[in-house]
């Protein structure tokens, strides 16, 4: 096993247990970025709340998101877009 | 039981030669001919599902039926009403002498078939007629009963045309299987826990050419509700054989009885 490898392999081990932590880590802070965090909590020290708000910190997400996404392969990306279960195929008769 | 009772792949070998029948709204002509094998772990529904599609068999066309190897007292008695007549018991070493376009269930075929054997007399003889079935008695078809593809010599798959079908495999014993045939093997265990309320999945099939799942019905001959002596002998048929011949089966003595025979003849 070549040293690419092992560290996948490290990241998948480390990644099952971070999730694992606590019941886990929001979705921003296991994959966004360090700058998604500063500006959620400069917002909530702020006191601002609302619908307008709440769309400014999905935005800011979606922009760490995005960074992190953008470095893997079109597959990887392809992969985390929602996309609903396919039905098993039953024969019915011709 | 409809005539599309099962995916195309599987009716297509039932059916005789010529005989049509309707896929997709159009109508297509049966090729009555190749092998059919199923794989299943122990208690996975393999001979079940075989007299299912025997009896399709019966009731869709006229050919005849031969159960290779099974106990007579199977064929005497254990054999529903509307088979009579139709079904025979013969070795599938005879093949040559069987003039009509019948169709074989070689049940729990590992022990008969098996890869270690290879070049045996019984596996060189299947080697052998997996190229000719097409051509002998007007086309034949093979049904094949086995626990695992790795436990059977490949020759026999190689040279006609396949409808495998996937049933319940124990999970410890997968990675046992052909690297050919792991991955749509594991696939058909996927497809078939999504819809199998049955823990070992008797309830569907999964017809690995057409990748799709088929409900499985469980036919009453073999229900030990109505008659629990003839559904034992169709269930569990080589418990019925002699216990000698049970012997020969598993040490393969009668193959080794032979060639001595032979060789003592030659040095005469």
């Amino acid at each position: 096993m070549n040293n690419r490898e092992l560290q996948n392999q490290f990241d998948r081990i480390s990644a099952a247990r971070l999730s694992k932590i606590k019941g886990g880590v929001s979705k921003h802070i296991a994959l966004s970025n360090s700058r998604s965090i500063t500006l959620r909590n400069k917002l909530n020290r702020m006191g601002l709340e609302g619908p307008h708000i709440e769309a400014a910190k999905a935005m800011i997400d979606e922009i760490g998101l995005q960074g992190v996404l953008e470095n893997q392969s079109l597959g990887v990306r392809f992969a985390t877009m929602p996309s609903s279960k396919s039905k098993p195929k039953i024969w019915k008769g011709g | 039981m409809k005539k599309d009772a099962f995916p195309p792949s599987i009716v297509n070998l039932l059916l005789a030669e010529g005989q049509r029948w309707k896929v997709n709204g159009k109508m297509r002509e049966a090729l009555g001919t190749g092998i059919i094998p199923i794989t299943a772990s122990a208690r996975g529904g393999k001979t079940s599902l075989s007299y299912v599609l025997i009896d399709y068999v019966i009731r869709h066309t006229n050919r005849p039926v031969i159960l290779d190897s099974f106990p007579q007292r199977v064929i005497d008695e254990g054999l529903p009403s509307h088979w009579e007549g139709r079904v025979s018991n013969e070795k599938f070493s005879d093949l040559a002498k069987i003039n009509k376009p019948a169709v074989w269930l070689l049940d729990d075929n590992a022990v008969h078939y098996n890869s270690r054997d290879s070049m045996t007399n019984s596996s060189k003889l299947l080697a052998r007629a997996a190229g000719v079935i097409s051509h002998f008695g007007g086309g034949m078809t093979v049904i094949f009963t086995t626990q695992l593809l790795s436990g059977i010599d490949l020759s026999f798959l190689r040279f006609t045309t396949l409808a495998p079908i996937i049933r319940f495999i124990d999970p410890d014993v997968i990675s046992q299987e052909r690297k050919e045939w792991r991955s749509i093997v594991q696939e058909g265990q996927y497809q078939l826990r999504r819809v199998c309320q049955d823990e070992r999945f008797r309830d569907y099939f999964y017809s690995s050419k057409e990748r799709v799942l088929c409900p499985a019905p469980f036919p009453k001959f073999l229900d030990k509700k109505i008659d629990p002596v003839k559904a034992d002998l169709l269930s569990r048929p080589m418990r019925y054989h002699t216990e000698e011949d049970r012997q020969a089966m598993i040490s393969g003595e009668v193959k080794r009885a032979k060639k001595k025979k032979k060789k003592v003849l030659e040095d005469e």
